[in-house]
């Protein structure tokens, strides 16, 4: 699962193999014993502890879920500007993710639909840093 | 045979802001120097060093213990973010239940105030870290669950920092030594929301130390064995891997070392008499008590409301004032909560005094992985 950095790649992940671009996709795992799929992908399944011949394989998750929990962060350690939304986010494949909400905090609610979004996350050499994001479902549409 | 470990003596400096002048090695070396004089303790009695912080640097143990004049003793540094106090203290357990040390000095000490701002966070590499996760988002939407899913109330929750305030008044080893108003919990700054300034632990500076002995350690020491505090079981555990569409407030760490501590000290939750929790943030010393089976599930925040943890309650918690307001010097604070179970068990707790406390449960939980229930939690259980 482990790539090296590509010089030609013309961004960066926040981190490899964490997502795909086109169609943007979280990438998980899926334990092929238990079906159980798990975000960021991993090697084995925490669900069953399946020890099958088969390892889980990366799948992308599903773009879309309901935000399950949220807060809006007014204090932060220097380096990141507030304030900012993060939130639980189920996604529809039953894969709960950590992310920030890019929408105004007052038209979230326990329960809203989100969409996954790629994102700008600064520069390292030269080159944009692309991380993820979740915005209200309409906004992603429109967009 | 096992070998018992008792407490010999405790001793801590008050927790709060130091100057440059005073640095973790001036700290640590000072709350070793009154859980020594506390034991009757010399240099020479002292066969090893267990230090736990997180900020110190490397071998932070070693430059305190230079100025305690016990260079040259195994001494070793133990991390495990807001447990690594209570982590060196069960290596030290361990050490004397195998048989290797008889007397043994243990210090937690942080100094925090000259290098960390605006809260601390899990490792920067932490998937979670780089989302803009800090220790308060995680504790916000803990206390966004826990209402929504009990029908608790945002009082109910800051009630615990109007608990442990008025406290900690008593306790003259507290950063904070007044009272505050559940008026001026709800006012406070918002930090994450629902949770403002008041529902969070300090960033703060302090040590605390005991010596901890075998049998034959105390009577080198010429101590009396009965009715001193001794260990009865100390728990740990790391987080799990959570798959699924989880309850964010099952606590299954908590459960998991409550359980181990329990089962090996022989008693149940029905048995602690006082309980030293961590409440880095308010609803955390809720849900985790419910996680270590001592309230149960949804019900914690009526306890609070109703003063069953409060001292005179029917399960004090924090005597001392707890993170929230005897401070938290992370690496200091799991040493710090056995200070105060020893002064409670043997009655020097003064105004703030349990009544008949004969078991104590002092719980740390330290560090966020992503994807888990938590870094590290310790249960240690202390019963004279």
């Amino acid at each position: 699962m482990l790539n090296a950095i590509e010089a030609d790649q013309p961004y960066k992940p926040i981190r490899e193999g964490l997502f795909q671009i086109d169609p943007p996709r979280l990438l998980g795992s899926q334990c092929p014993a238990c079906r159980t799929k798990v975000y960021p992908a991993k090697g084995f399944c925490p669900q069953c502890d399946g020890d099958g011949a088969e390892r889980p394989h990366v799948v992308p998750l599903s773009p879309e879920g309901a935000v399950f929990a949220y807060t809006v962060i007014h204090q932060a350690p220097a380096g990141r500007k507030t304030p900012y939304v993060l939130a639980y986010v189920d996604l529809d494949d039953e894969v709960r993710v950590l992310a920030q909400i890019h929408a105004p905090h007052t038209e979230i609610r326990i329960g809203q639909r989100v969409a996954l979004a790629l994102c700008a996350a600064g520069t390292e050499d030269g080159k944009p840093v692309i991380g993820y994001a979740f915005v209200l479902v309409d906004q992603s549409r429109g967009a | 045979m096992m070998q018992a470990s008792y407490f010999a003596g405790a001793g801590m400096v008050r927790f709060g802001k130091y100057g440059p002048e005073t640095g973790l090695e001036q700290l640590g070396a000072a709350a070793a120097r009154a859980a020594m004089h506390d034991a009757g303790a010399r240099r020479s009695d002292i066969e090893a060093v267990y230090v736990g912080h997180v900020f110190g640097g490397p071998v932070a143990g070693q430059r305190m213990a230079v100025e305690l004049g016990l260079d040259g003793l195994p001494i070793s540094n133990h991390e495990n973010y807001c447990a690594s106090g209570a982590t060196a203290l069960r290596e030290a357990w361990m050490a004397i239940r195998a048989g290797a040390h008889d007397v043994i000095l243990v210090v937690g000490v942080e100094k925090m105030t000259d290098r960390i701002k605006g809260g601390v966070t899990p490792d920067p590499s932490d998937l979670d870290a780089m989302q803009g996760y800090v220790m308060a988002a995680g504790h916000a939407l803990s206390a966004q669950r826990y209402m929504a899913d009990h029908g608790a109330t945002r009082e109910q929750i800051a009630m615990v920092a109007v608990k442990n305030h008025r406290h900690s008044m008593h306790n003259p080893y507290a950063q904070y030594q007044h009272a505050i108003s559940l008026e001026e919990v709800l006012s406070a700054r918002a930090i994450a929301d629902p949770l403002g300034k008041l529902d969070c632990s300090p960033i703060s500076d302090g040590a605390a130390a005991v010596v901890l002995c075998s049998a034959t350690g105390l009577q080198r020491l010429r101590l009396n064995r009965d009715g001193r505090p001794h260990i009865r079981a100390i728990g740990l555990a790391s987080g799990r891997a959570r798959t699924g569409l989880y309850d964010l407030n099952e606590e299954d760490i908590s459960r998991r070392a409550a359980v181990q501590a329990y089962e090996a000290a022989g008693i149940g939750p029905g048995d602690i008499d006082l309980v030293e929790m961590h409440d880095c943030f308010t609803i955390a010393e809720i849900v985790r008590l419910e996680g270590i089976g001592l309230i149960p599930r949804g019900e914690g925040g009526q306890w609070t409301q109703a003063g069953h943890t409060s001292v005179g309650g029917k399960l004090p918690v924090n005597p001392s004032g707890g993170l929230l307001s005897r401070g938290h010097p992370v690496g200091a604070t799991g040493v710090a909560q056995v200070c105060e179970l020893y002064w409670q068990l043997t009655g020097q707790a003064g105004a703030r005094q349990v009544d008949d406390a004969r078991a104590g449960l002092a719980y740390c939980k330290g560090g966020t992985v992503a994807g888990t229930d938590g870094g590290s939690v310790t249960t240690v259980i202390l019963a004279r």
